[in-house]
C-alpha cells in the first residue's frame, strides 16, 4: 500500500469535496457576526460587574432553587437569634453565674474601700414620699355582680 | 445552511496573499495589543478578519449551522480572555484556529457520548419499523442522484471519520490550507498531517465509493 497521497487517485473524491465550499449560512450571516461576539463580551463585563456588587442576588437565587438548604439556612438563623435573646437574658439577670467568685466579690458594695463608700452621693434630690410599689396607686377594680339570668324553655 | 457561492478560498493570512493589503489595514500585532487592552473596536476588526474561516472550519467538523455559530462565537470569546496569555510565539491566525480546533474537538466527543444514549434507543426502534428493515434490505445502489443527497451521503461520510482525520481533510481539502500550515494548528509534524490525510481520503472513498464511480 503507498502512503504517499500523490500515488493515489482521489481526484473523483477531490472534486466531491468542492460541494463543501457551496455549503453556506444564511444571507448577511457574517455583516452580524462580530457584533454579536462583542455584545456577548459587554455583556459579559457587565455581569462580572454585577457579581460582584449584587452578591446577595447571587446568594438568594441560589437559596431559591434549593429549598431543604434555604429552610436549613433559616433554622440557623432563627436559632442564632433565639440563643442571642436568651443569652443577653441570662447576662443581665445573672452576672454572678458569669464572673468568677473573687472578681463578684470585688463587685459588692459592702467590700468597696471606706473613702470610696463614704463619699456623699447626689442621687437622692427628690424629696417626695417614696410609695412602695406603682401597683398600690392602681385603684381596686370595682366587682361587679352577675345575675344569673334563666332562659326559658 | 443553504447552498450558495463557494467561499473564497484563502490559504494565508491577510497580507501573506498576491498583491499589496489595502494601506489603511492596520496590522495584526497593532490589533492584537489594542484589543488586549480592551479595545473593542479592534477586536471587532479582528474577528471580521477570521470569523469565515473559523465558522467554516467548525461547520465542516459539526456539519451544524447551530453549533457552528455557537463554537465559532465562543471562540472568539475565549480568545479574547486569553489574550493576555497570547505571547506571539504563533500568528493570532494560528492560535485562533488552535482554539476553534480544541473547542470543536471537545464538543465533539461530548455529543459523541450523547449520540451514543440517543441510538442505542433508536436502534430497538429501528428493528421494529417495517419501513426502515425495507430499506436496508433493497441492496442496489442509487447511482444517478441529486446534488443535495451527494451533499448529505458527503456529509455523512465525513462524520464517519475520526476529528483529527476529518480536521485534516477539513483544513486541507476544503480551506486549501498547506501541510504546514495545518501541522502548526494541530502541533503535528507535517509527516503526521499527510498520513493522516492519506487515510482520511482512503476512508471517505470507501465511505462514498458508489458514488465516486
Amino acid at each position: 500500500m503507498s502512503m504517499s497521497p500523490e500515488q493515489e487517485n482521489f481526484e473523483p473524491l477531490r472534486r466531491v469535496l468542492v460541494l463543501k465550499q457551496y455549503e453556506q449560512p444564511p444571507p448577511r450571516y457574517f455583516n452580524e457576526f462580530s457584533g454579536r461576539v462583542i455584545t456577548r463580551l459587554r455583556a459579559g463585563e457587565r455581569g462580572q460587574w454585577q457579581d460582584s456588587s449584587l452578591w446577595l442576588q447571587s446568594l438568594w437565587a441560589f437559596l431559591d432553587t434549593r429549598p431543604a438548604l434555604a429552610a436549613s439556612f433559616g433554622a440557623a438563623a432563627v436559632a442564632v437569634v433565639i440563643s442571642g435573646v436568651v443569652f443577653s437574658d441570662r447576662l443581665g439577670s445573672e452576672p454572678a453565674a458569669l464572673l468568677p467568685e473573687s472578681q463578684f466579690s470585688a463587685l459588692n458594695p459592702a467590700n468597696i474601700s471606706p473613702p470610696l463608700a463614704a463619699q456623699p452621693t447626689f442621687f437622692q434630690a427628690n424629696t417626695n414620699e417614696l410609695t412602695d410599689s406603682l401597683f398600690k396607686e392602681i385603684g381596686q377594680p370595682a366587682v361587679v355582680p352577675v345575675n344569673a339570668i334563666e332562659v326559658s324553655p | 445552511m443553504i447552498m450558495a457561492e463557494p467561499a473564497r478560498k484563502e490559504t494565508g493570512r491577510p497580507g501573506d496573499e498576491a498583491g499589496t493589503p489595502a494601506p489603511a489595514a492596520p496590522e495584526e500585532s497593532e490589533l492584537v495589543k489594542r484589543a488586549r487592552k480592551g479595545d473593542f473596536s479592534a477586536y471587532d476588526e479582528l474577528v471580521r478578519r477570521y470569523q469565515e474561516r473559523i465558522y467554516a472550519t467548525v461547520y465542516h467538523m459539526t456539519s451544524n449551522h447551530e453549533d457552528a455559530n455557537d463554537l465559532a462565537q465562543e471562540t472568539f470569546i475565549k480568545a479574547f480572555h486569553a489574550l493576555k496569555s497570547f505571547k506571539g510565539g504563533s500568528s493570532f491566525y494560528t492560535w485562533i484556529y488552535r482554539i476553534a480546533v480544541n473547542k470543536t474537538i471537545n464538543f465533539l466527543k461530548q455529543r459523541k457520548n450523547k449520540l451514543q444514549m440517543s441510538l442505542d434507543d433508536i436502534d430497538f426502534n429501528a428493528e421494529h419499523d417495517p419501513d426502515l428493515v425495507a430499506l436496508i434490505s433493497d441492496k442496489t445502489p442509487r447511482r444517478e442522484v441529486g446534488l443535495a443527497e451527494l451533499q448529505e451521503k458527503l456529509n455523512a461520510a465525513m462524520q464517519k471519520l475520526s476529528e483529527p482525520h476529518r480536521l485534516v481533510v477539513t483544513l486541507h481539502d476544503v480551506q486549501g490550507l498547506s501541510h504546514e500550515e495545518i501541522a502548526r494548528i494541530m502541533e503535528c509534524n507535517i509527516g503526521t498531517v499527510r498520513s493522516r490525510l492519506f487515510y482520511a481520503r482512503q476512508q471517505l472513498q470507501a465511505y462514498l465509493s458508489d458514488y465516486l464511480k
